[in-house]
């Protein structure tokens, strides 16, 4: 197999060249992670060659992880593509991430040796540290931050937020230009507070969920540093991986007489549940395709395999849906056609009366199974109202 | 996409003993007290965590004797595929458990006697070292093989990176007796190998 990187990795590197920062964004299981994994691997290796190029199980041939023929892609824009040495650093944001572990700062010193009864020591962080690797000569880093708004990322980004910006880093050959912007930090050499600034060949990539019940907002002065990127839930990626026909438009029969009914039905409902999670609660909400996606060959499945295998995605996108519309019952009705269901359907929402009250309660089985399945996701799509 | 595309974020490979192979085929000795004479050991612990966590990224907390006492221990799990006879692929779950405090510096590849993707026909043969190689796909899912050294060897037979890993880790200075073990991964390009 060819060294082949997906379009939205080429993209993204050509973004990083161009604006040093990629703000990549998208609901859950659109890919990110991947994505940022993928981003490293191109970023690190430089110019493909048999060595590094990207490894792929091969389940049917005499050995699994086989040798492949070197092919460098024209299509890619390497971010300083002339240096060799290439690194790449990556860290998580959470709520209780500190700017001390991403710039530099002072921690308690637990291992105090005889002779050395210092109290106190001081770390450098990711962002140090990766500025420091693009500083050295022939050098060129890239930052990967998931998840930046799990934590209070001003915060941690602290002054470096006034030097991120392409403009704002120092000159190639590491001098200062009229626009480099320098900020405060402890300097973990001397232990005393100096001037510091970003260099030409960091690179920072983050990535974040656009809505989530722990996620912190991000200040509209910070998010103008980051060239965006949006990955948005892909029908035709869903369909990719079910092998349909993505022209095809035979309607669904009442029950399923191949896999391809199922995966159809599948892939439908998935369109229509997000949907109605972009009217109900809004687009940020909505699921991805990769919640849909597991470890199976779909070539080798037959009908019965191919209703279990979905059941596990639904699974996960009924959890979502019920956190989406956390308290909102008739929200999670509306989601899966559940107010006024079609006979077949094994949701349904019901009025009952507690403590003189009317109330909502929603008839639904406990998981889903390969006799329900298939019945839930046509009832989500039997909606004549719409 | 980068989702179904077969990619391989890492490998983790073992050098398979004649003791290793009557633990695959459930023929070794077993104490009435467990004791783990069926599991397969890695070590160092310390070194392999980082990579037993990706492998085995699921936690689930399960009672085990400690020091006489029953305690509750976490213990990781992995879904692991094999391709069985009949061509279906079979999904386990796989359990990696932590040091006990007799081997504090071994962890465990759980009763691999009782998992199908683990069962092989191969033999250990003269100067020729047979390898377990756990490879972990970019959906989280790990394939087990068995391969012998020979086929590390052959040129242009493997990816460039596996075959320069596994020769190199063959080839380093280690102990006497002591297996060749080690792991790569792909998304940092960094691995370790248990020789010196």
């Amino acid at each position: 197999m060819a060294n082949e990187f997906s379009d939205e990795c080429k993209e993204i590197l050509k973004l990083l060249g161009l604006s040093k920062n990629v703000l990549i964004s998208g609901a859950p299981g659109t890919g990110k992670s991947r994505l940022l994994a993928e981003v490293a691997q191109a970023f690190s290796n430089g110019i493909p060659s048999v060595t590094n190029a990207i490894p792929v199980h091969d389940r049917a041939g005499e050995i699994p992880i086989p040798a492949v023929s070197p092919n460098v892609d024209p299509g890619i824009l390497l971010p300083s593509s002339g240096k060799t040495k290439r690194s790449v650093f990556r860290t998580v944001f959470h709520q209780n991430s500190k700017y001390r572990e991403f710039l530099s700062g002072i921690v308690p010193n637990i291992k105090v040796e005889t002779g050395n009864p210092q109290q106190f020591k001081i770390i450098t962080g990711t962002l140090y540290k990766a500025s420091e690797f693009a500083k050295a000569e022939d050098s060129a880093s890239l930052l990967i931050i998931d998840e930046i708004n799990r934590g209070p990322a001003i915060q941690i980004f602290g002054g470096s937020i006034v030097a991120l910006e392409s403009d704002k880093r120092l000159a190639p050959d590491g001098n200062k230009n009229l626009e480099t912007q320098y900020f405060e930090i402890l300097d973990p050499k001397t232990g005393e507070m100096i001037e510091y600034a970003l260099p030409n060949d960091l690179y920072i990539l983050a990535a974040m969920n656009l809505a989530d019940a722990s996620v912190e907002p991000l200040d509209v002065a910070f998010l103008r540093r980051w060239e965006p990127f949006r990955i948005d839930p892909n029908v035709k990626t869903l369909s990719a991986f079910y092998k349909l026909d993505v022209g095809e438009t035979t309607p669904l029969p009442d029950n399923p007489i191949s896999k391809v009914d199922v995966f159809k039905a599948s892939a439908k409902a998935w369109e229509k549940v997000n949907e109605r999670i972009g009217i109900g609660r809004g687009v940020e909400y909505e699921i991805g395709h990769g919640v849909l996606f597991g470890p199976v060959e779909i070539d080798e499945l037959d009908l019965e395999k191919a209703l279990d295998f979905i059941c596990l995605g639904w699974e996960k996108i009924r959890s979502h849906v019920e956190e989406v519309f956390f308290g909102d019952l008739r929200g999670v009705a509306a989601t899966f056609n559940a107010l006024e269901p079609p006979t077949y359907s094994p949701f349904k929402l019901e009025e009952v009366n507690f403590a003189g009250e009317l109330r909502y309660k929603l008839v639904a089985p406990k998981t889903f199974t390969r006799e329900n399945i298939y019945l839930f996701l046509r009832a989500i799509l039997d909606n004549n109202d719409e | 996409m980068a989702n179904v595309s077969n990619q391989i974020t890492r490998i983790l490979y073992k050098e398979i003993r004649e003791g290793d192979l009557l633990k695959f085929k459930a023929v070794s000795n077993q104490a009435d007290t467990g004791g783990g004479a069926r599991d397969l050991r890695i070590s160092p612990y310390g070194k392999f965590l980082p990579v037993v966590k990706l492998i085995f990224p699921d936690v689930v907390k399960e009672k085990r004797k400690r020091g006489g006492q029953q305690v509750t221990q976490e213990i990781f799990k992995g879904q692991f595929c094999s391709k069985a006879s009949d061509g279906n692929i079979k999904i386990e779950e796989v359990l990696f458990e932590p040091p006990t405090d007799a081997r504090p510096t071994e962890g465990r590849i759980a009763t691999v006697s009782s998992y199908s993707c683990f069962q092989t026909s191969l033999e250990i043969k003269p100067n020729d070292k047979l390898f377990l190689l756990l490879i972990q796909k970019d959906d989280g899912v790990v394939w087990p093989y068995f391969f012998y050294e020979s086929s590390f060897r052959k040129k242009g037979n493997w990816h460039a990176t596996v075959e320069k890993v596994l020769i190199e880790c063959i080839e380093t200075k280690r102990a006497p007796g002591r297996a060749v073990m080690g792991y790569y991964d792909f998304t940092t390009q960094k691995g370790y190998c248990n020789g010196k």
